[in-house]
């Protein structure tokens, strides 16, 4: 598989996650991620040239994380409704970063992370699968 | 083929230093922002953090000021909910070196990913402690190098001083 090839190259070992949590979180309502003891949170603002603007994507990391140490990233989509902020808002899954996982959560607006036939400009597979891999 | 003037007026920094509102706003690049506030549990923590700096002042070694212009670039001027500076530092009309804390308070137009941007900057700029709070899920963070780690101490400090911020005291103002 293409992507695990290239983000294997980069990190090990490499896990990919895809959810069909289904998310009511929306851009307009309160942002309050859960933020476990020892991980620190960040959220980024990229430039994806498949989607030709500015993408957001939050990320979970181990507080103590030493400047050259590798870890395993887990790309983790969201569900219909919800933004880069639902997995943090929604559930625990940053307790997982305390086990040594990198958490990138990006932000797919209304898309299925594919790109799309109709929209010839929203291409969100590309934005997932090399911008987005590229930025983090 | 004529050129489209720029219709977005950008000020310059003596400018800004003549100009005030209220409430104040910030200049970045050029451009003025303005800043969320203006709600009532922003309000009152802002003057729980100020009153407990001050009536600490001399014990903690600090002096407090809200809302004050601090010029974190050459171009740059942010306005920091609240301000602690180490007792003895000195400046004229506006802070041109690093506090020793920035505390900001969200609003509910604020956004974390907003609010990481200008502690980023805060960081660059040199302040060592920069404190975030969110009066409405009572929340507070810490800005480190590279993100926000939520205090689940109870308390936010500075290592090596006495200062100390009990977050339920804090909160519990909002109830009062």
């Amino acid at each position: 598989m293409k992507v695990s090839v290239r983000l294997a190259r980069r990190f090990w070992p490499v896990i990919i996650a895809s959810s069909l949590l289904s998310s009511c979180h929306h851009s307009s309502s309160p942002d309050h991620p859960r933020i476990a003891p020892g991980v620190t949170m960040q959220d980024v603002t990229f430039y994806s040239p498949a989607l030709a603007r500015q993408m957001p994507y939050r990320v979970f990391f181990p507080t103590n994380l030493p400047p050259t140490e590798k870890l395993p990233v887990v790309y983790l989509l969201h569900g219909g409704g919800g933004d880069y902020r639902s997995w943090s808002n929604d559930s625990d899954v940053s307790l997982y970063a305390l086990k040594g996982l990198i958490l990138v959560m990006p932000d797919g607006d209304e898309s299925y992370f594919m790109n799309e036939v109709e929209s010839p400009r929203e291409k969100y597979e590309d934005y997932i699968t090399k911008d987005l891999l590229n930025a983090v | 083929m004529a050129t489209l003037p720029n219709l977005e007026e950008l000020w310059t920094v003596r400018e800004y230093l003549r100009t005030s509102w209220s409430p104040d706003r910030e200049f970045v690049d050029g451009r003025i922002e303005e800043r969320n506030l203006g709600e009532k549990e922003h309000s009152i923590l802002q003057r729980f953090l100020t009153v407990l700096f001050a009536i600490n002042r001399a014990v903690w070694g600090v002096e407090v000021f809200p809302e004050l212009r601090t010029q974190t670039q050459a171009r740059r001027f942010r306005v920091p909910d609240v301000l602690v500076v180490r007792s003895g530092e000195k400046f004229d009309r506006y802070v041109t070196q690093p506090p020793l804390i920035a505390i900001e308070i969200l609003s509910p137009e604020d956004t974390l990913r907003d609010m990481q941007e200008k502690a980023a900057e805060y960081r660059l700029f040199g302040i060592e402690h920069i404190w975030i709070i969110d009066p409405e899920p009572r929340i507070a963070y810490r800005y480190v190098d590279g993100g926000l780690e939520e205090i689940h101490s109870g308390e936010l400090s500075v290592p090596g001083t006495p200062i100390r911020v009990v977050l339920s005291e804090m909160f519990a103002e909002l109830d009062r």
